[in-house]
């Protein structure tokens, strides 16, 4: 990964998977639509039980989670600062950051959903990756070009 | 020699022989090898296991076709490529419900 995005964190050395993709190709209005939903909104607006909130002054990201930090095993990470009043943009990604959760191997691993044009490109990484998500799902689109050229027959 | 010449062909390489086109050049091929032009026979035996060998090679490469929508990609082991199923139920966003998703593919990446 280093070679591509030299910011990419390789914790664990070279023999572990540091990224991982799940790729789907629902059409790109589809795609979008998945997006637009207001999935993980209830952690900006603190609604569903979601009241603890830190800010990473390093990285620039807020944390939520439901239950206190740090000895909570699941968080989300948030562009913008939760409040009740909130307001929620319309496209997931420009608000949302990644669900994150505690890791056996990784320490943390974290999902985000990103569209590039008909695929919808769900990246799992460690959360020091997770502000690259945009240069990692475009380095994932690339990859399933050159595998179509690949077959002999495409 | 015709018939293991068949078989040879349909061992080495069944997915040539699943389709319309695989079932057409199976029976030309049975048509011809009937006839008694052995020497010719031999060399069309030749040049059709050399091209099915060619136009087969994946399956002794090092990737995996997989088929995604109705594009397929040929994708490195070393990813290893993992497909759900079409109609596979996985949890949508909110975490709560699931719904059917079109078909899905998982693939890793190593480290440096």
């Amino acid at each position: 990964m280093q070679p591509h995005i030299p910011e990419y964190t390789a914790a664990l050395g070279e023999q572990d998977f540091l990224l991982s993709a799940t790729i789907r190709r629902p059409g790109a209005e589809q795609a979008k639509s998945f997006l637009t939903q207001g999935a993980y909104s209830s952690g900006l607006t603190l609604r569903d039980d979601y009241q603890f909130v830190e800010y990473d002054t390093k990285l620039g990201y807020y944390k939520v989670s439901q239950l206190p930090f740090p000895d909570t095993p699941f968080w989300h990470l948030y562009k913008m600062k939760p409040a009740v009043a909130q307001t929620v943009p319309e496209l997931l990604n420009d608000y949302f950051l990644g669900a994150c959760s505690i890791s056996t191997i990784y320490q943390t691993v974290c999902n985000i959903d990103i569209q590039r044009h008909d695929y919808l490109i769900q990246i799992r990484t460690p959360e020091p990756n997770i502000l690259l998500q945009q240069q990692l799902a475009t380095f994932v689109y690339n990859k399933l070009q050159q595998w179509q050229g690949n077959c002999p027959n495409n | 020699m015709a018939p293991g010449c068949l078989a040879v062909l349909y061992f080495i390489c069944p997915p040539t022989f699943t389709g319309p086109s695989g079932a057409t050049l199976a029976i030309l091929l049975a048509m011809a090898l009937e006839t008694k032009l052995m020497r010719i026979l031999t060399h069309c035996c030749a040049w059709s296991l050399l091209f099915t060998l060619s136009s087969c090679s994946e399956v002794f490469a090092d990737f995996e076709r997989i088929q995604l929508g109705n594009q397929q990609y040929c994708i490195p082991k070393e990813y290893r490529p993992y497909q759900y199923g079409r109609t596979s139920r996985v949890f949508s966003f909110a975490g709560a419900d699931t719904d059917n998703r079109p078909a899905s593919l998982i693939v890793q990446f190593q480290g440096p």
